[in-house]
């Protein structure tokens, strides 16, 4: 190598893409023919390029001193699922609030029905069957989940009311010929509705009714039946529950048997339980479960 | 501030407007790099990277904004991704006989080449980055580092490289790189 130091304007201009079509060509074939100047045009380019590598270097340190407000996402996937979870419970309280009736608008609804009889007790109010047709009867309202319904255990569980649906109420309609003496009040299949935690609402263990059926021919299955949930099988070794997910595309069932999770489709034919692979999905139910 | 503000300052090298804008969009594009699977750390890096590219272009006058810097970032951001991502892909796939030797015996070079910078006073390593890489005119050199004109920029930068050549040279004869 050619120790002198051997200063070319034209192999700086080269190098930083500037020269002219023909003066580059021109430097190339110089550059072809004289060893020497291979070398050296060799050398300044690695120059070139370690100086760029120092300046990269340079304005990175200096970037690196900036404080700068971190992504959110950093936090990885968890972080994720807690804020999925977190804005499915602030729409599913949402829509509560919009949709569910105050105590007041339940009991307005009833002593229209019950108006002419003043003998019935808020309490005990029930929406007189022979009397008032009622295009949805209140039993849309889901009812507050008691101790005895939150952790079902395996008794077979009172049946109560049926699947805890979004409520829709409507006044209901009342006959033009009413009379009096018509008015035979039955409560006897009625649980007055209360007013559902709001936390309840997005994950919760559903207010349902359950029966485990001993069943041979279908020794680990569901079936749901008028709004009641069947287990068939032997579920008498460990404590289950239902937990109810409100998701924006409806309410989804799951069942908690040995620390496990099943998928409940709220259809009427017997079908397999069949467990819960997804980790993440698996993951939620449990911190959901573990919450309520 | 505004883009066009922005511009102004960057393209006459002032590197406390590229402070601001890196504080300005670093959320923004990071989270891009992380929604496509890189992590904080890539993202970073990439993101540097693209501000580095924004300010060579802007620095040296070649810099023609027809939208906005962010949106100009952005994009700039994913093509370096996207570049990584092949990178990261190709080499997941490559067979690594004969590669490394040559990689190894390249990185040697530029640390020699790094170290010798290094020797430099601070003016000089300035200068020559300010030439070499951020291309910047002689006569915005002159202006940003305090010089009395154009041609004492000239002559500094002159000086500067034959002394990192001679320092260069003097390496690389030391070692057994080259004949």
């Amino acid at each position: 190598m050619d120790q002198r130091f051997i200063y070319s304007e034209k192999v700086d201009l080269y190098l930083k893409g500037k020269l002219s079509e023909s003066d580059q060509a021109a430097l190339e074939e110089q550059i072809r023919q004289d060893p020497l100047l291979q070398n050296e045009v060799k050398l300044q380019q690695e120059v070139f390029q370690a100086i760029g590598e120092a300046r990269k270097a340079n304005i990175k340190a200096r970037l690196n001193q900036i404080p700068v407000e971190q992504s959110p996402w950093i936090f990885g996937s968890s972080f994720k699922i807690a804020a999925v979870v977190s804005a499915l419970v602030v729409t599913s309280v949402g829509a509560y609030l919009a949709l569910s009736p105050s105590e007041d608008e339940v009991f307005t609804q009833i002593n229209i029905t019950s108006s002419e009889q003043s003998i019935l007790k808020r309490q005990s109010v029930q929406a007189p069957q022979p009397v008032v047709v009622s295009e949805e009867i209140p039993d849309a309202i889901i009812a507050d989940p008691d101790e005895s319904t939150l952790v079902a255990d395996a008794r077979p569980a009172t049946p109560q009311l049926s699947s805890p649906k979004s409520p829709t109420i409507r006044r209901p309609n009342v006959k033009e010929d009413f009379s009096e003496d018509a008015v035979q009040l039955d409560y006897s299949d009625f649980v007055m509705p209360q007013k559902r935690s709001l936390q309840s609402n997005a994950a919760s263990e559903a207010n349902i009714s359950i029966e485990s059926v001993l069943d041979k021919v279908y020794p680990f299955h569901y079936q749901f039946y008028e709004d009641k949930l069947f287990l068939h099988g032997d579920f008498e070794q460990a404590p289950y529950k239902v937990i109810a997910l409100n998701t924006e595309n409806g309410r989804r069932l799951f069942l908690e048997y040995t620390n496990n999770y099943y998928l409940l489709a709220e259809k009427q034919e017997v079908s397999p339980l069949i467990l819960i692979q997804d980790a993440t999905l698996v993951k939620e139910l449990r911190q959901l479960s573990a919450a309520n | 501030m505004k883009d066009n503000v922005i511009l102004d300052r960057i393209s006459r090298g002032d590197e406390k407007a590229l402070d601001e804008l890196y504080r300005k969009y670093y959320r923004m594009m990071t989270r891009a790099i992380i929604k496509n699977n890189g992590t904080e750390q890539e993202a970073k890096d990439i993101y540097q990277d693209a501000l580095i590219v924004f300010w060579q272009k802007a620095v040296s006058h070649q810099l023609v904004l027809t939208s906005k810097i962010s949106t100009y970032l952005y994009s700039i951001c994913l093509n370096l991704w996207r570049k990584e991502l092949d990178r990261k892909s190709r080499l997941a796939h490559e067979e690594k006989d004969g590669v490394d030797f040559i990689d190894d015996e390249s990185q040697e070079r530029s640390k020699i080449i790094r170290e010798c910078i290094q020797q430099l006073g601070d003016t000089c390593q300035k200068i020559l980055m300010y030439y070499y890489f951020d291309d910047m005119s002689l006569q915005d050199i002159a202006q940003k580092l305090g010089f009395a004109n154009t041609e004492t920029a000239k002559t500094k930068k002159y000086k500067c490289k034959k002394r990192l050549d001679t320092l260069v040279k003097a390496n690389y004869s030391a070692s057994d790189f080259l004949d």
